[in-house]
């Protein structure tokens, strides 16, 4: 076991782990933020997504005594003040979920583009919602929402 | 679907990794971007008791170097960071591994190590002659990854060695062209080609990746690559494609994409 303190939305958060605990499942059951969502524990659904010091990581893939004393963003920390983020709003305005299972890796990999809005295009916005699986949507509703959210035609 | 326990080693630098990977015996395994070790570990297809994260020596090992004609890629250079450096060819390649997210982790030299036979990255290492610098506490070595390439999965790499940097050595003047086919756009590909034409437009090269048990390249005539890129093919069949399709896929990428460099353009390594 290992002592480790991660910033989760800017809380820190200490815990006792074994190596073999994966980020997700310090987020879900130390943190206790359970907007994180688990699909495949593979790498490839996306629902895991989350933000490591800005950059977007499947939560699945990374142990958490690898985040130790780094800085983790999930699902929770994208709303402010009881505000929904913009690119919330816009999945709510355009319908870009169903079941919702999917929704925390799309937001967390759409995040990781926010900070370069106005420099991002379609291209871009494609291959992060490539990389995410969503079984309800068929995608329509999803790109609606984030070309929308990042202003793009 | 969670790993089995395993002691975890992450050392401060090169020497302190081939120390803790000694010790570790045949039981050690190193810990790159985790996008393909975390996944088998998962799956309990790898099972071993230490993992050495290499993650911590990004001073040592995190470079990007392209100097005399030989670009140095670093054991913990991230496939996101290689992307951006400014080498058209292998850009161009690494847009077709993975995602983003994923790329944000893995690295180059972790997708060498892997020996996955679909492997884009491996077949770019083919094409430019490639090497890569091995250590460990017995000494170093310099293996082309011609021969460091043994089959699925499999490489020549012991277990107490730490792959510590990529050496590409891309020919003057040659002008290259990735091509794929694969399910979902950056899913891995059912089959793929890395074809290059040389300065005198009739002598070329076609790497080839998804189509036998281990990425291969084959050398020739421009006229006669696509033929020799299919005669060396052993396709699998699998949920994605059957044998036969790969195997005809070989020769329309190659000829396709040896098409378009005939038509002058594409990118330089
Ligand atoms: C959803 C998804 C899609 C993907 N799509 C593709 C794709 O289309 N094409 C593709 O090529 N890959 C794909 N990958 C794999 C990805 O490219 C990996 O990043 C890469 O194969 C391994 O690099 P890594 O740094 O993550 O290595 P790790 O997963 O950390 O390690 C992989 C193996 O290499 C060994 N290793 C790593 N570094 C060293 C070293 N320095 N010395 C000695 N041994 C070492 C490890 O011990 C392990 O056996 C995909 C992965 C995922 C999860
Ligand atoms: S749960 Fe992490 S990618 Fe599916
Ligand atoms: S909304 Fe159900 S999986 Fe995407």
């Amino acid at each position: 076991m290992r002592s480790i303190t991660l910033r989760v939305n800017g809380r820190p958060v200490t815990a006792e782990v074994e190596p073999r605990m994966t980020l997700a499942d310090f987020i879900r059951e130390r943190a206790m933020l359970t907007g994180t969502h688990l699909g495949c524990e593979h790498g490839v659904c996306g629902a895991c997504t989350v933000l490591l010091d800005g950059a977007s990581v499947r939560s699945c893939l990374l142990f958490a005594v690898q985040a130790d004393g780094r800085e983790v963003t999930t699902v929770e920390g994208l709303a402010r003040d009881g505000e929904l983020h913009p690119l919330q709003r816009a999945f709510h305005v355009h319908h870009g979920l169903q079941c919702g299972f999917c929704t925390p890796g799309f937001l967390m990999a759409l995040a990781e583009l926010w900070p370069s809005r106005g420099l991002v295009g379609r291209e871009e916005i494609e291959e992060v919602v490539s990389g995410q699986l969503c079984r309800c949507t068929g995608y329509a509703g999803i790109l609606a929402a984030a070309y929308d959210a990042f202003g793009v035609a | 679907m969670k790993p089995a326990p395993f002691a975890y080693e992450s050392p401060a630098s090169v020497d302190e990794a081939l120390a803790a990977l000694a010790g570790a015996g045949e039981e050690g395994k190193v810990l790159a971007g985790g996008q393909s070790l975390v996944p088998m570990l998962a799956f309990r297809l790898a099972r071993p008791a230490v993992l050495v994260d290499v993650n911590g020596l990004e001073d040592e090992l995190g470079g990007i170097e392209i100097a005399g004609g030989q670009v140095t890629i670093g054991a913990v250079a991230r496939q996101r960071a290689v992307e951006r450096a400014g080498l058209p060819l292998v850009s161009e390649a690494l847009r077709l591994v993975g995602h983003p997210t994923i790329r944000n982790r893995g690295t180059v030299v972790g997708s060498i190590c892997h020996a996955d036979p679909a492997a884009e990255l491996a077949a770019v290492a083919l094409v430019l002659d490639a090497t890569l610098e091995v250590r460990s506490r017995r000494g170093l070595r310099e293996v082309p990854v011609e021969d460091l390439l043994l089959g699925p999965f499999t490489t020549s790499l012991e277990p107490d060695e730490l792959a510590l940097r990529l050496r590409l050595r891309p020919p003057a003047g040659w002008r290259w062209k990735v091509l794929e086919v694969s399910r979902r756009a950056f899913d891995f590909a059912i089959a793929g080609v890395v074809a290059g034409v040389g300065p005198d437009g009739t002598t070329g090269r076609v790497g080839v990746f998804g189509a036998a048990p281990r990425c291969y390249r084959v050398d020739g005539p421009v006229d006669e690559l696509p033929e020799l890129a299919v005669r060396r093919a052993e396709p699998t069949s699998d949920i994605h494609a059957e044998a036969g399709y790969r195997r005809h896929l070989v020769g329309v990428l190659a000829r396709r994409a040896l098409g378009a460099l005939a038509g002058g353009g594409e990118v330089r390594a």
